[in-house]
């Protein structure tokens, strides 16, 4: 018997911006997406989540583990994150006590980091950094324009649903990744100055990974984690290739029938 | 049209005793042993490989050069590891003017990745296991069979207890389910670390995946053309990581070694 993990993947609802290529969310506190959030918490409530994990680095768990106290206690309106909008009324329908900060995310020594753009410049390699910038957009194009489409119509789950779909954490994943291994290649001799973004982003989904073992107490343990959709891939391998967890989809849960 | 590249994964025929872990192998240069290796050159042949890469730092460059030339001039004798056996061999039947060496192994004195900021203590896994009670957490690495035994060290290795012909050997390191347990091992020693410490995820990235990345850079530096046919001659521990950064970079056909080796052949 092993312990139960689903990775929702999403999309930023307060459009922080933080991303190489960003999906402008509309307004979520609107009525209509208030609606389709109590709905998707429903459905959620149906995977009996013990805990729930967010996209938060573990240094802020006392400061968002306030939050949800006073949230609890109806002191604290939820902001616009995905974070706040759906894992504070789900922990609160689940009867958690806490919500945990599993993130990663700390910012390089800026002293130590080389400049790619003028090493690739000087070395002329500043192909490899145009090639990559124009797959980012090449690739990011198609999800975008989709989620774009959807938001027009459809609802919160419609958006999820298309998120979590294999192909779609599949793209975005290589979105992520695939023009990182061209950008990997700027250097020289004994500089792999192009390699920092891909480094940091493995470590961080690494480390992501670590933390869900660190909040894992024993085999009835279900986890929810709520992250951004591009890291869906990679954490769920890394789950899965430790052989320690049984990973669920969350499509089995999000239901368009029940949003309309 | 993309090149190719093909992934050896190799025990260490010299006995180097660098993992943790290490498969004792028996005296190459036994007779029986060097015609193995010949029918398992002779079974690589066929993949037409346009370059042979190494497991050496790429400072070692020049010397393994020096001596690839000598070997062709027959005035070398080769040494017990797999880059001299396999490697040379290989590289000279295909009239290779020279040999490739694309790892990145440093001490951690010289990796700069110390230099930025990340405590070396807090690196090694196997003192903060020791201190914290982890020593669970440390993954086992897919076995070879045989008898376990350990070095005054602490090195540890396997002894056979039956004999295996190379070419065998060979088929077993580069099972797909064997690369998958490799980094399910790792997964696990991930998990070592407490709090803001995470001296098993940071050896994992940091180390592990910075030096398999970086034999990718290098391997990306050495192709030329999609006419190339890389063949890299690897520690079996590494195929799975330099594999998927080959497969989602997604500028390289990667064909398995188990398209050319054959057991019954060698019977």
């Amino acid at each position: 018997m092993k312990p139960t993990i689903m990775i929702l993947g999403t999309y930023h609802m307060d459009n922080p911006g933080a991303d190489a290529v960003n999906f402008e969310a509309d307004d979520v506190l609107a009525a209509k997406r208030q609606r389709e959030l109590q709905q998707l918490v429903e459905q959620l409530a149906r995977f009996k989540p013990t805990k729930i994990a967010v996209e938060a680095d573990t240094s802020l768990d006392a400061e968002v583990n306030a939050e949800y106290q006073d949230y609890l206690n109806a002191v604290y309106q939820p902001g616009r994150s995905e974070g706040e909008q759906v894992s504070f009324p789900l922990a609160q329908k689940m009867q958690h006590s806490k919500i945990y900060c599993v993130d990663w995310f700390r910012k390089a020594d800026e002293e130590e980091t080389v400049d790619v753009e003028a090493f690739a410049k000087a070395h002329n390699q500043s192909g490899l950094l145009e090639r990559a910038d124009a797959m980012v957009q090449a690739m990011a194009q198609a999800p975008l324009t989709t989620l774009t489409e959807i938001q027009k119509t459809g609802s919160v789950i419609d958006l999820l649903r298309f998120l979590n779909q294999e192909e779609t954490i599949c793209v975005l994943h290589e979105v992520n990744t695939l023009p990182q291994f061209t950008l990997a290649q700027i250097g020289a001799g004994d500089q792999y100055v192009g390699l920092d973004w891909l480094l940091g982003w493995y470590e961080r989904n690494l480390k992501i990974f670590v933390n869900l073992t660190r909040i894992t107490e024993s085999a009835d343990d279900r986890v929810l984690l709520m992250i951004g959709a591009g890291h869906v891939f990679l954490v769920q391998q890394y789950l899965e290739d430790s052989g320690n967890y049984i990973v669920e989809s969350p499509l089995k849960y999000l239901k368009t029938e029940d949003a309309n | 049209m993309k090149p190719t590249i093909m992934i050896l994964g190799s025990g260490h025929l010299a006995n180097p005793g660098m993992d943790g872990s290490n498969y004792k192998m028996d005296d190459v240069f036994a007779p029986k042993r060097q015609r193995e290796i010949e029918q398992l050159v002779a079974q690589l042949k066929p993949f037409r490989s346009t370059k042979i890469a190494l497991e050496a730092d790429a400072r070692f460059d020049l010397e393994i050069n020096a001596n690839y030339q000598r070997y062709l001039k027959g005035t070398y004798e080769l040494k017990r590891g797999e880059g001299d056996q396999i490697g040379f061999r290989l590289a000279k039947q295909l009239e290779h003017s020279k040999v490739y060496c694309v790892d990145y192994f440093r001490s951690s004195k010289e990796n700069p990745i110390f230099k930025g900021g990340i405590d070396s203590d807090l690196i090694d896994r196997g003192a903060f296991a020791k201190k914290h009670n982890q020593r669970h957490l440390f993954g086992s690495h897919p076995g070879d069979p045989g008898k376990v035994t350990r070095d005054e060290d602490g090195t540890g290795w396997i002894e056979p207890e039956e004999y295996e012909p190379i070419t065998d050997m060979y088929i077993r390191l580069n099972q797909p389910e064997r690369s998958r347990a490799s980094q399910r091992a790792y997964l696990h020693d991930a998990r070592i670390g407490l709090d803001d410490q995470y001296p098993g995820a940071d050896w994992l990235a940091h180390i592990w995946y910075a030096r398999n990345l970086k034999i990718f850079v290098n391997l990306t530096r050495i192709t030329e053309s999609a006419d190339d046919r890389i063949l890299l001659i690897i520690g079996a521990g590494h195929v799975f990581l330099v594999q998927q950064f080959l497969e989602d970079s997604g500028d390289y056909i990667v064909e398995s070694p188990l398209d050319y080796l054959s057991a019954e052949e060698t019977q």
